[in-house]
């Protein structure tokens, strides 16, 4: 691989002094996958060191690892030079280890303060009363430090996500950090919120907490960060100062290959309109109108709580439409069901195939041939020969790597379980497929073939819907890119057209 | 690259067996024991031929409810259920309905409970556990008001020979029941389209919902059918005593889920096997029996009965824990 | 972007909760109960309420406080009565222990079969009903240890605890109740057990990556609960005069009525006395007022289970994020 040659030497620590954090050889598998093979990371003082890789690259394991939710299999984590073990969530608190996590985790019974505060209520005198007096003073100061005016006695369920994600951060900062993780803080944030929260790493940069920052939105790393460490798979590319790069170097250690390699784009004939979609109006988006064509990738952008994993639902007959219309083939269609939607030859991969897309303890014909056992066999019986048929000529077809159709689908990789889901929907003919994030949390050989596979598809006559926030990823597959903000279609793009900044901006209309 | 670690294929497969099989190797080592120790009365007619009917009901009842507990819904209310439809039967002969009448009556009283259960879990979303320990309140307290508190003489042809009669002259009628819905069940649940659905529905009802599947149709139907089978469950047992009041059935409940349980069913749903349940139920009934025959007073049976619940929950809990820790 | 400052208050956020509506529930009643029965005063209802109901209320009190960290206690009523005929048993005339003895041993009796629960639900982790589904059966049993026994309370202490009328009007059991629930509120608004516990109910896992000793804090909530089962033991053979086995048979279908009635969420995370206290009153009122116009007793039964079936209906459909889709 062309990448490593360039930075195999291990870290090049930056000049600050001291290293705050150094996580040594860490190793961590689940069932089917090696997670993090070796990784080593070092964190200085007062540094911002960004971590970069793609879905799958071991990232959030990594950081889960860090802040005591997994345990790893063999490694050494030395916090201040000082070996540590970390059993728990609680001792990594208690060592200065904050952590942002993508999800959100809010509780949405609970004012503002009170979420600020979980776990570490401020308390006064003998008896410990919970002073809730300082608490909102302090969270309405670190508000304002944020920069934005949310009030501290709001209950959290009444607010919208980045407001959300504000108070996650300033949770995160409300006693003194020595580490920040923030895992893709901005996923939901505008510009301007955007800069605001760098406002706040300078500062605390400034102050000598040391910030890993994790994304995959390139222009913010190279604002932020002093150096980047990149992974792949699992394994440690190489790690580099900010300024002794640029994005396509960047890019190239994070792929492992040439960008073209990576993102096999192949031209395909686009065909008539195959769904239309008229002023549809669901819980979650307004006014959505677009038409999908024949042979077609189209690309939906958007940040977090901007309405796509509505639309998607509301597309496949899981959210309830309350205006606007559909069209399948130039036929009106009543999507009442994903039953119905299943009819109508529509198939959904949908964003987290562990709670949504798999019955995890069945095996791999079973998961296969899930969307149609009505067609096991002419009786009420199930027929065992087909359906092993049918499985089995799926798992030739598209390259599933398991033991046998009888295998437990948990203990497959990522990549096959997503396979799986696909292969669940080509037996069931989906000649519109949705898909929601496909390439989220598996690696990057598997990727190349998800691409093909969706290109395959395309050539047959399938047309294609995909969801995704990975950037470089819609940009190179998706033939056409529609951006959503606030629940509404803000901007499209034709592939060629479309760039990052392009995009997010978009995003934020 | 990350590759799949070659896993043995049919490990899962196996193992699961053996649970079934283990299971009937403890039943015959308890049933020898037992023999032995509560000689000469345990082993005798006398009281093989009860045991095995009072056995019966409570199969007929499990096997159902393990299709609701696979789709990873519960059923408590079929002990009262079984209590009403009992004053229901008793009320009914008493007013000079007909046997057959009687029968087909009950039964569809049983559906409409079941449908009523059904409906609060699908329709409303209620939490089965919840719904069906407020309704399992709710027909029990019918059947008192049915009865008036009393038990009532229910005899009668039809009847009696649902709790009582032999087929060939050998084979007691509730047994003929009991194979053939042990039977039946299994057949939907091993090898139907049916059946693979509500495995389905239990192991991911989301991953279920977003495949098609009509999930809310699946359990619906499995409430009905439970409520049918706890009706029919209602008329042995008031067979079998010549009398219908408001406490039979009483406690249950406790007897059948945790049957199902020490069967193999995951509460969570999922995970279940029809004969681990024929498993579960023979060997608790005959603890139970034992126990009974061994003139061990009711109120400390129901100790027996507590622990075996929370006792049989608990291993197979920390055999799940267990197996997370393996991988 | 612009940002529309929100005004907040508790007040504002209280008004948000179950609790107003419940206000208004019990303030129609009264007047419809009012016209339709004579001897239904408002000032006789309230006087008599909390004597039959006290023991509820004293369940009630820990039942929530379990149900707010998200758990389960259907055992409550049996442990009340554990406690209740050992109490009376050591009280008998031959054994005679000395009162604060028993009223020790009453309460190690409820908190142990509270650590018991607790410890079974956390640290096994099995399912909060299928377990105190299990207490319930086994302490039920080990009461009939003493079933022919039948102890007649003669100690003027026990006696007195249940029965006291504050100027012969006002029953003492209504005090306990409002301390218990008022000191239960504070504890819940200013410790830090309370604010965890609306966390643990909120989010299990996030507690868990706070750091939040999530364990202990529900076994406390479970060790709380049996503490109120003891005192409510207490109670029942102070009202009832002696010690039975069966005392406290289907409480928990009453407590549970009355939690869920007074918006305290099943699954967890909120809640408030408040609430539980009115949803007591409105329970008490239809049970009083079923006596009143006769209903049969079976029948009565009845309603409270459908009663028990509606609440929790209303609470599922007034928790369920969007429609019911599978």
């Amino acid at each position: 691989m062309a990448s490593s040659i360039y930075y195999k030497g291990g870290d090049i620590l930056s000049d600050n002094n001291g290293v705050v954090l150094r996580m040594e050889n860490i190793t961590k598998t689940f069932p089917g996958v090696v997670a993090l093979d070796n990784v080593s990371i070092d964190l200085n003082k007062g540094e911002v060191l960004g971590i970069l890789g793609e879905n799958g690259a071991g990232k959030s394991t990594l950081i889960k690892i860090l802040a005591g939710n997994y345990i790893k299999d063999s490694g050494n984590i030395f916090v201040d030079g000082h070996k540590f073990e970390i059993k728990g969530p609680a001792e990594a608190v208690a060592s200065g280890i904050r952590v942002i996590y993508q999800e959100l985790n809010t509780i949405n019974n609970l004012t503002v303060a009170e979420n600020i505060f979980i776990g570490e209520q401020i308390v006064k005198g003998p008896f410990k009363v919970v002073d809730w007096k300082t608490m909102t003073k302090r969270s309405f100061e670190l508000l304002d430090i944020l920069n934005v005016k949310l009030d501290p006695n709001a209950i959290l369920g009444d607010l919208t996500v980045s407001e959300k994600q504000i108070v996650e951060i300033a949770k995160a900062i409300s006693k003194e950090a020595k580490i920040l993780v923030m895992d893709e803080p901005t996923a939901a944030l505008s510009e301007e919120e955007t800069q605001s929260l760098f406002k706040i790493i300078r500062t605390l940069k400034s102050k000598g907490v040391s910030v890993i920052y994790i994304s995959h939105r390139l222009k913010e790393i190279f604002e932020i960060t002093d150096r980047v460490t990149v992974l792949r798979d699992g394994k440690k590319v190489g790690s580099i100062k900010t300024v002794d790069t640029d994005e396509n170097k960047l890019v190239e250690m994070m792929v492992g290959r040439d960008i073209k390699d990576m993102y096999p784009k192949r031209e395909v004939k686009i065909g008539d309109v195959v769904m239309e979609v008229k002023n549809l109006k669901a819980d979650g988006f307004n006014d959505i109108s677009f038409k999908l064509r024949k042979g077609e990738i189209l690309g939906i952008f958007g940040l977090l709580g901007s309405g796509r994993t509505s639309l998607v639902k509301a597309l496949f007959g899981a959210n309830r439409i309350k205006a606007g219309e559909i069209s399948v083939n130039s036929k009106k269609v009543n999507l009442k069901s994903p039953g119905i939607a299943k009819d109508e030859k529509i198939g959904l991969v949908p964003l987290d195939r562990k709670t949504e897309g798999l019955a995890l303890m069945m095996g791999v014909k079973e998961n296969i041939t899930l969307a149609n056992i009505g067609d096991l066999g002419k009786s009420f019986l199930i027929s065992k020969v087909q359906e092993r048929k049918k499985a089995g000529k799926w798992v030739e077809e598209i390259g599933i790597r398991t033991p046998g159709v009888d295998q437990e689908v948990n203990s497959l990789s990522g990549g096959n379980q997503q396979k799986v889901v696909l292969a669940k929907w080509l037996e069931s003919g989906s000649q519109i497929i949705i898909l929601n994030e496909p390439t989220r949390g598996i690696d990057v050989g598997a990727k190349i073939e998800i691409y093909k596979l969706m290109q395959d598809l395309c050539e047959r006559g399938s047309s294609i819907i995909m969801i995704s926030s990975e950037l470089l990823e819609i940009m190179s597959i998706a033939d056409r890119i529609i951006v959503m903000s606030k629940g509404r279609f803000t901007d499209e793009y034709a592939r060629k057209e479309a760039s990052e900044e392009k995009l997010l901006h978009s995003a934020c209309l | 690259m990350a590759e799949i670690k070659a896993v043995e294929v049919s490990q899962k497969k196996k193992s699961r067996l053996n649970n079934t099989a283990t299971l009937f190797i403890i039943l015959v080592a308890m049933f020898g024991i037992f023999s032995y120790v509560g000689r000469p009365f345990f082993f005798s007619r006398l009281n093989i031929i009860p045991m095995l009917n009072n056995l019966s009901f409570i199969g007929i009842i499990a096997a159902v409810l393990t299709m609701v507990m696979v789709s990873g819904e519960i059923d408590f209310s079929v002990g009262g259920n079984v209590g009403l439809t009992a004053c229901l039967v008793a009320l009914l002969l008493d007013k000079g309905l007909p046997g057959w009448l009687v029968v087909i009556i009950a039964l569809a009283g049983g559906l409409v409970m079941g449908a009523f259960n059904g409906m609060l879990v699908t329709v409303i979303g209620v939490n089965s556990i919840m719904a069906t320990i407020g309704t399992m309140f709710i027909w029990r307290g019918i059947g008192y008001t049915l009865s008036n508190g009393e038990s009532m003489l229910a005899i009668n042809p039809v009847i009696d020979f649902i709790g009582r009669g032999f087929i060939f002259k050998v084979i007691p009628f509730p047994i003929v029941l009991l194979v053939l819905i042990f039977v039946l069940t299994y057949v939907i649940m091993s090898h139907s389209k049916w059946g693979r659905r509500v495995y389905a529905i239990g192991a991911n009802p989301l991953a279920s919902y977003l495949s098609g599947i009509n999930v809310k149709k699946v359990k619906f139907i499995g409430f009905l059918l439970c409520g049918m089978t706890a009706a029919l469950g209602g008329l042995i047992l008031t067979s079998l005593s010549a009398v219908g009041m408001p406490q039979h059935g009483q406690g249950l409940e406790l007897v059948i889920v945790s049957s199902i349980i020490l069967g193999g069913t995951a509460l969570g749903g999922g995970k279940g096997q029809i004969l681990g349940t024929l498993a579960g139920v023979l060997i608790l009934s005959i603890l139970y029996n034992f126990l009974t025959i061994m003139n061990v007073y009711y109120f400390y049976i129901q100790i027996v009965q507590g622990s075996v619940l929370i006792l049989v929950v608990s291993t197979y809990e920390i055999r799940q824990a267990m197996a997370r820790r393996r991988t | 972007m612009e940002k529309v400052m929100k005004r907040y208050s508790t007040f504002l956020n209280f008004l948000k909760t179950p609790t107003p509506t419940l206000i208004g529930i019990y303030i129609v009643m009264l007047i419809l109960f009012s016209l339709a029965s004579k001897n239904f005063l408002v000032i006789q209802n309230i006087k008599g309420i909390f004597n039959n109901f006290a023991v509820y209320g004293i369940l009630s009190a820990g039942v929530t406080i379990v149900m707010i960290g998200g758990g389960f206690d259907l055992s409550v009523g049996s442990t009340a009565g554990l406690a209740g005929i050992v109490s009376a048993v050591l009280l008998m005339k031959d054994i005679a222990v000395p009162t604060p003895v028993v009223v020790l041993i009453a309460i190690v009796i409820g908190c142990t079969v509270g650590l018991i629960n607790g410890l079974i639900i956390t640290k096994i982790g099995i399912n909060p009903i299928i377990t105190t589904l299990g207490t319930l059966a086994i302490v039920r049993g080990v009461c009939y240890f003493w079933a022919d026994l039948n102890p007649r309370i003669l100690n003027v202490f026990i006696q007195s605890i249940g029965r006291i009328y504050i100027g012969n009007v006002f029953p003492i059991t209504t005090v306990y109740i409002i301390v218990a629930f008022v000191i239960l509120t504070l504890v819940l608004k200013f410790t830090r057990f309370g604010r965890d516990l609306f966390t643990i109910g909120g989010n299990e896992n996030l507690a868990r990556l706070a750091g939040i000793p999530v364990d202990r804090v529900k076994i406390i909530s479970y060790v709380i609960s049996g503490f109120f089962c003891s005192m409510a033991g207490l109670l029942l053979i102070s009202q009832l005069g002696s010690g039975r086995p069966e005392y406290g048979n289907g409480a928990e279908l009453e407590v549970l009525t009355i939690i869920v009635l007074g918006g305290v969420v099943v699954g967890g995370g909120k809640g408030n006395f408040l609430g539980v206290f009115i949803a007591l009153i409105i329970i008490q009122t239809i049970s009083n007022g079923m006596v009143l116009i006769s209903v049969p007793v079976f029948i009565r039964m009845v309603v409270k289970g459908a009663l028990l079936v509606l609440v929790i209906a209303i609470d599922a459909l007034r928790n369920r994020k969007n429609l019911q889709l599978y």
